[in-house]
């Protein structure tokens, strides 16, 4: 591991006071409801701490406060049973994207450098299409007489038999679907700095493939499992809007059910306490891991040959079948643009009358304009703090409260969503911040970052800090050495971190609409709130022109951009 | 001069000479709920602008207006429960009728109904209502049960009714108040009870068609029916008639007809109000005044297919979906419709609790 010295230690501040402002204390007001008790008052809770009667007024505050609803959380197996199940989907949904995303994330890494950057970028551009498209996309491939049905009675199977649309097999493909960047990105940022000479010594001395893949490769990319894993997994468990658009909404699952005691039942205390109980259930195991993680850390080396990759048949076919998987509902959302239809699930004949009905509306394009410029602003200020955050927990090896520091960074991943929006929307309430932009912009940072300090982390652990040291022995100033030598081997995790960063805040809806105020109304927010009356193609224009520009920009970028190669580690 | 006083000079001013108050209006409602051209004209006709964003349900409303300080100067929640019970708790400003002086457009019977739900004052104006009733696809039902008793409850909630159509497609709305209180109606009891026993019954009769549900959901069904995917649909009478659109917009050779079913129903509003921290009271007058201008408001009738609660309206509103009554019922059949009443927390989680149980999830 690296010495404390190459790292400023002044560093952390920032990310600890972020997290702080922006989680810790929304977080305590969770805590301080979750321990009152439903009221119908406006906030809907008592008590309410009345700061005009002093001191007195604080101690019959702090003594109407009880675990009244923790019991209730204990002794009701309900939402115990649910919050089972959900973990249960979540981690036959981690596997297959696990299983999917591996060989892909390998493939990837093993491409020629010239194809390697055209095809990472392949497989994160489609997540640019807001995702609640891509999911009513996936309705339209899994309803009855669909085109995975119609597929399966080509094959001759009987009608229906593929008709998955409202079962669980069809929420499991949606949630996979939808984390597979959360997957990929972080095995790739892992797989990618895997020293091929190892392979080769492991060749040379007579192993098979199979016994180098299970003695050398996968031991030396479990820190990207690791994080893939955490990435995908803990937001699975809370999902609420993928199996309410693709379930039957017969299971129970955590994010249903505090979607009902919150929402419906308007019970903040009991959803509050939900939360808590999942973060103490999840933290513990996790912290544990981690610490796992840290001591089974490997030593890597740094200078990594490339020139030895080969891109098999078989990377070849796992990067086809992933690119298939992926682009399958975009292609359809592609198609169904130019339906001459209003239903966005039938065909109806050619016609570009979309086009011209998507730049009649000017509100879908002001918020999917404003969804672009937030997730590109929050995504980019995630990714700076987020480095630190990662570069603190990594290279800094002992500071006051570094414990605590960990479990922070990663809490808000573990928090669902709607209660971290809740939680925020107090905040705002409480210092009075007008709602709008601003308020969603310091939101999707925070979340944002604790997805970018994990794939992050990911890349610098095992990271070789002679070189650091070789620069600062040559005199380099830390800065320096961070910008010449550091930076440049841990971009590909942090470009990997800002592309997450950016699909969440792109993506979030929950979180948003809490925090959101007059005048900024978020691309999914409008979609979400057209769905009760069902999507207009236009949306479907509009994603296509995104891909399309997103596709132009690209190539240029290739294209015209500097020639890179040899000088890349 | 700061901007304060000068706003509030220019509400003198306004005060003074009787023209609309210039200024912000913060709308909050369902996406395209108003008149394509209507915000326009309104911001032509009174110098305001309208800042127009859209919530996805009528909870996530009520949690910011719980909350407070939402910033917003016109909104548009559902009357009962959602208004009836956020009212007392003052989340709900006193409408001023002497500014609102086109009230005398609306229906004074709908008027009726949302005064039972606000009798203390005067919270909001009906916008759109309609009925929660059945939906349903008339050739492939027909071809399936030629004498299906489509306007009955018994499409959904008769297991030997339910059991012919389950391949082609049933869909349930997922709301506790809305099918249980419904299920309530059909077996003669009462759609508001607080006894377990009593609404246990209900439960059982969900129970026993739910083999054959397709799924519970609040909106999907729209764009099923539509689209030829489902043939029966508990839902709102508004969406049933964006469905029907939809379907013949796509030129599909089948009719998607809706339904009040005769053993009664649930009625429920729409309505517009300003919460009672809207920045903006004056303005927010103005524009729920203009929205309740005949032409006004039969354009959003027109255009999003929902009833209209404005009966100076009705002469404008397109009259294949005026002159049907199962979008615009009579005064006779309105007598049979009934409006959910806000029930206490320990009730409200009764319920929910009973659904899980219908739905077979608890």
């Amino acid at each position: 591991m690296a010495r404390d010295g190459a790292t400023n230690r002044r560093i952390v501040v920032v990310p600890y006071l972020w997290l702080i402002s922006f989680f810790v204390i929304p977080f305590l007001l969770i805590l301080k409801i979750s321990l009152s008790d439903q009221a119908r008052a406006r906030p809907p809770y008592i008590p309410q701490l009345d700061v005009t009667k002093g001191v007195e007024g604080f101690w019959t505050f702090l003594t109407a406060l009880d675990f009244e609803n923790y019991v209730t959380l204990l002794t009701d197996g309900y939402y115990f049973r649910s919050y089972l199940l959900s973990l249960e989907t979540a981690a036959i949904a981690t596997a297959l994207t696990l299983l999917i995303a591996y060989p892909m994330a390998y493939g990837l890494t093993r491409a020629r450098q010239k194809w390697r950057n055209l095809l990472l970028a392949l497989v994160v551009l489609p997540f640019w299409i807001s995702f609640l498209i891509r999911v009513y996309a996936w309705m339209a491939i899994l309803k009855p007489n669909g085109f995975l049905d119609m597929v399966g009675q080509g094959l001759g199977f009987s009608a229906g038999a593929f008709a998955l649309l409202n079962t669980k097999s069809a929420v499991i493909i949606g949630i996979v679907y939808s984390y597979l960047p959360f997957m990929i990105l972080p095995l790739f940022t892992v797989l990618d700095k895997l020293d091929d000479s190892l392979l080769e010594a492991s060749r040379d001395l007579g192993a098979s493939t199979l016994r180098t893949f299970i003695s050398i490769t996968l031991p030396l990319s479990l820190p990207g499992i690791y994080a893939g894993c955490l990435l995908a997994f803990i937001p699975m468990i809370g999902e609420f809007v993928i199996p309410d658009l693709l379930g039957s909404n017969d299971t129970a699952l955590i994010g249903k059910t505090l979607w009902t005691e919150f929402f419906n039942n308007q019970d903040w205390p009991l959803a509050a306490s939900i939360a808590v109980g999942m973060l103490l259930l999840l933290l513990l195991p996790i912290v544990a891991l981690q610490k796992a993680q840290a001591k089974a850390d490997v030593r890597q080396a740094s200078q990594v040959s490339v020139g030895g990759r080969r891109f098999s048949s078989l990377n070849f076919a796992a990067v086809v079948f992933g690119l298939g998987f992926i682009y399958l509902p975009i292609f359809l959302v592609m198609i169904f643009s130019f339906n001459n239809s209003r239903l966005v699930t039938v065909w109806a004949g050619f016609s570009l009358k979309w086009y011209g009905v998507l730049f009649q509306n000017t509100q879908l394009l002001l918020s999917a304009w404003l969804s672009f410029k937030l997730a590109f602003v929050s995504a980019t200020a995630a990714t700076i703090i987020g480095v630190m955050a990662a570069m603190t927990l990594v290279r800094i090896k002992s500071f006051r409260g570094k414990k605590l520091f960990g479990f922070l960074v990663l809490a808000p991943i573990i928090i669902p969503e709607m209660v971290i929006g809740l939680a925020f929307l107090l905040l705002f309430v409480a210092i009075d911040l007008p709602r709008g932009f601003l308020t969603l912009f310091l939101a999707h940072t925070t979340f944002g970052l604790c997805f970018v300090a994990a794939t992050v982390q990911a890349r610098l652990s095992g990271f070789d800090s002679t070189l650091e040291e070789a620069s600062s022995d040559l005199g380099a100033s830390r800065l320096q050495t961070f910008w010449r030598i550091t930076f440049p081997l841990i971009l590909p995790g942090v470009l990997s971190g800002w592309a997450l960063a950016f699909v969440l805040s792109f993506d979030d809806l929950i979180i948003s609409s809490l925090v959101t105020g007059p005048g900024a109304t978020t691309l999914p927010m409008r979609l979400y709130s057209q769905m009760r009356l069902g999507v207009t193609p236009e949306v479907n224009a509009a994603s296509t022109l995104m891909v399309l520009a997103a596709v132009i920009v690209l190539f240029v970028t290739l294209w015209f951009g500097p020639k890179r190669g040899a000088e890349q580690i | 001069m700061s901007i304060k006083s000068f706003v509030s000079g220019l509400a003198l001013l306004a005060a003074m000479t009787g023209t609309s108050f210039a200024g912000e209006v913060r709308l909050y409602s369902w996406e395209a709920y108003f008149g394509a051209d209507s915000v326009k004209k309104f911001e032509a006709e009174t110098g305001n602008t309208v800042t127009y964003d859209v919530f996805d349900s009528n909870d996530t409303v009520e949690t910011k207006i719980l909350a407070g300080n939402s910033g917003y100067d016109v909104v548009t929640p559902n009357l009962s429960p959602h208004l009836a019970r956020q009212i007392p708790l003052k989340a709900w400003g006193e409408l001023d009728k002497a500014r609102l002086p086109n009230l005398g457009n609306l229906d004074s019977a709908l008027m009726a109904k949302v005064t039972e739900a606000d009798p203390t004052g005067f919270h909001a104006v009906p916008w759109m209502w309609g009925t929660t009733g059945v939906g349903h696809n008339q050739e492939k039902v027909k071809a399936i049960m030629p004498d299906a008793p489509v306007d009955s409850w018994k499409m959904v909630f008769d297991p030997e009714v339910a059991a012919k159509f389950k391949d082609c497609g049933i869909s349930v709305l997922d709301d506790a108040e809305q099918v249980l209180g419904s299920a309530l109606i059909y077996l003669g009891l009462d759609p508001d009870t607080d006894d377990p026993e009593v609404l246990e019954k209900a439960v059982d009769l969900v129970s026993k068609v739910r083999p054959f549900i397709r799924q519970f959901h609040g909106s999907n069904y729209i764009a099923g029916l539509a689209a030829g995917d489902l043939c029966v649909a508990m839902g709102y009478s508004g969406d049933m008639q964006v469905a029907t659109n939809r379907a013949k917009e796509a030129g599909n050779n089948f009719v998607i007809a809706y339904r009040i079913p005769k053993e009664g129903n649930l009625v429920w509003f729409d309505t517009l109000a300003i919460p009672s921290d809207a920045p903006n009271r004056d303005a927010a007058h103005a524009f729920i005044n203009f929205m309740m201008k005949p032409e006004i408001a039969a354009s959003a009738a027109n255009e999003t297919g929902f009833a209209t609660a404005n009966k100076a309206a009705l002469g404008l509103v397109d009259e294949k979906i005026r002159g049907n009554p199962n979008y615009y019922p009579s005064l006779e059949a309105q007598k049979k419709f009934h409006l959910p009443k806000v029930k206490s927390e320990k009730t409200d989680k009764m319920w929910q609790r009973a659904w899980n149980r219908a739905k077979g999830i608890e």
